[in-house]
């Protein structure tokens, strides 16, 4: 049986709110049901952009994670419910009975993604349902997906297996997935939000230019490669993907003609070292 | 080529005909330090932020902003405080902003000798020292008291950029020769 996949690319999201909209458009002031009670016009976030920007000018870097119900297989709302007022579709998609949650604000509570909205004036728990209301119209995604201008959303049909050798195979990975609570949500580049950086520039001093092709290297605190790169033709350099609190860090930059320079790092959040002059 | 001379031009042909004389706008075009602006000493040292202001990103100039749309919502559009108001934003250096005493979200006054704009900061790293961003054309204006004589709290921009054009010969505005200064709101609005 193929179920519902968000396939979300940190990389590809620009703040554009398209989807947040749409979000709006679809869901405030009209009621789909069976599936959902209308959204109210403030306060709820069904789709979401967590902004978050890393590093120090000029070395800044700025991504937006695009955050829903992660229609997780294992959901906690579900157990927390009464009398059956969260359910799981055969397709994957799980909804909040509009009519059967009336009253049941540990729903709300319930969610460790933070994802569900109480809803004041109808007393009902709210959230993301996929759009199932079109899907099961014939639509192939939901509003947010279709208003994505940059393919950051994509909206998949898959059976399990297929959706779990994806992951594996391109590398997806899902918000806290120590939750364990398998979502059908899965982001591509996380490191963007999630992880930290190490960049910086390297110049010739008395030259007064930009090294091109200078060597950088990047050394744990017991003096073992993780990666070496070259500069761009700024003098740029970074990497990537290093834990948040990470620890000890030492970089040598290397240039043919002037002496090496070593920097020794404490990594907490991402770091722009600015201008390293050789 | 579109020139009057048809040719690659270092001294405008069309500007020697038209407008010969034109001191802000000469022939050759050469840096001329801005008439507001960091060379601009006296007022540069009541008003140390150059403020630039484009187009708004998620509104339509006004079209879509304030009147209790949900664009308001939008995360990087306004910003709701406590008071249950949607205030307008601006965006200014992390290290500017911690020297104000002024942390991510505060109300802040952004003003110069032409009026005040209550705004809410968003602290940020994108933008070097010195410098503060915030887009045009809110589409409310709400004085705190008598119009034209007080602090706005919609975020109505241009009630600090100048009027003035960028040479007296054009009709090209000049809103991003504008100083300013910010400091924390205190006590906020009730």
């Amino acid at each position: 049986m193929n179920k519902w996949n968000l396939i979300i690319d940190v990389a590809k999201c620009h703040d554009c709110n398209n989807c947040f909209l749409a979000c709006k458009d679809e869901h405030c002031e009209n009621d789909h049901l069976p599936y959902a009670a209308a959204q109210p016009r403030h306060g709820q976030r069904w789709i979401d952009l967590l902004p978050k920007e890393r590093g120090q000018y000029p070395h800044v870097y700025v991504a937006y994670l695009p955050y829903t119900c992660m229609q997780c297989d294992n959901p906690e709302c579900m157990q927390a419910a009464e009398d059956g007022a969260v359910y799981q579709r055969q397709d994957g998609i799980v909804i909040i009975d509009p009519l059967k949650a009336k009253g049941q604000k540990a729903i709300v509570d319930s969610c460790p993604y933070g994802v569900i909205w109480w809803n004041e004036a109808l007393e009902l728990p709210q959230k993301c349902t996929f759009c199932a209301h079109l899907l099961d119209e014939g639509w192939k995604e939901p509003r947010c997906v279709q208003a994505c201008p940059t393919g950051a959303l994509k909206f998949l049909s898959l059976e399990d297996a297929e959706m779990q050798q994806m992951a594996k195979s391109e590398g997806l990975e899902v918000w806290h997935a120590d939750y364990g609570l398998e979502p059908r949500v899965y982001y591509r580049n996380l490191f963007r939000y999630n992880k930290c950086f190490v960049a910086g520039s390297v110049a010739l001093k008395d030259m007064d230019e930009c090294a091109n092709g200078a060597q950088v290297t990047l050394l744990d605190s017991a003096g073992n490669v993780i990666d070496r790169l070259l500069t761009n033709n700024y003098g740029d350099f970074k990497f990537d993907g290093l834990g948040q609190d990470s620890g000890r860090y030492r970089l040598e930059v290397e240039y043919p003609g002037y002496k090496k320079q070593a920097v020794d790092l404490q990594v907490k959040e991402s770091i722009g070292l600015g201008t390293i002059f050789l | 080529m579109q020139t009057t001379s048809g040719l690659l031009e270092f001294e405008s042909s069309s500007l020697k005909k038209f407008v010969p004389s034109d001191e802000e706008r000469p022939l050759i075009p050469k840096y001329i330090p801005s008439w507001e602006g960091h060379h601009t000493r006296e007022l540069y040292s009541k008003y140390p932020l150059q403020l630039i202001s484009p187009h708004p990103r998620f509104s339509f100039h006004t079209m879509g902003d304030a009147k209790d749309s949900y664009l308001n919502d939008v995360r990087d559009h306004r910003v709701l405080k406590e008071d249950g108001y949607y205030y307008w934003i601006i965006r200014v250096n992390a290290s500017d902003a911690l020297q104000r005493g002024i942390q991510d979200n505060d109300l802040v006054r952004v003003f110069n000798d032409r009026g005040t704009v209550i705004c809410a900061a968003k602290l940020t790293d994108r933008l070097p020292p010195g410098t503060a961003h915030s887009y045009e054309s809110c589409a409310d204006y709400d004085p705190l008291g008598k119009p034209g004589e007080s602090a706005d709290r919609s975020g109505c921009i241009n009630i600090l950029t100048p009027a003035r054009f960028i040479t007296k010969d054009s009709s090209g505005m000049a809103p991003n020769s504008c100083l300013v200064e910010i400091a924390k709101l205190e006590p906020a609005p009730a």
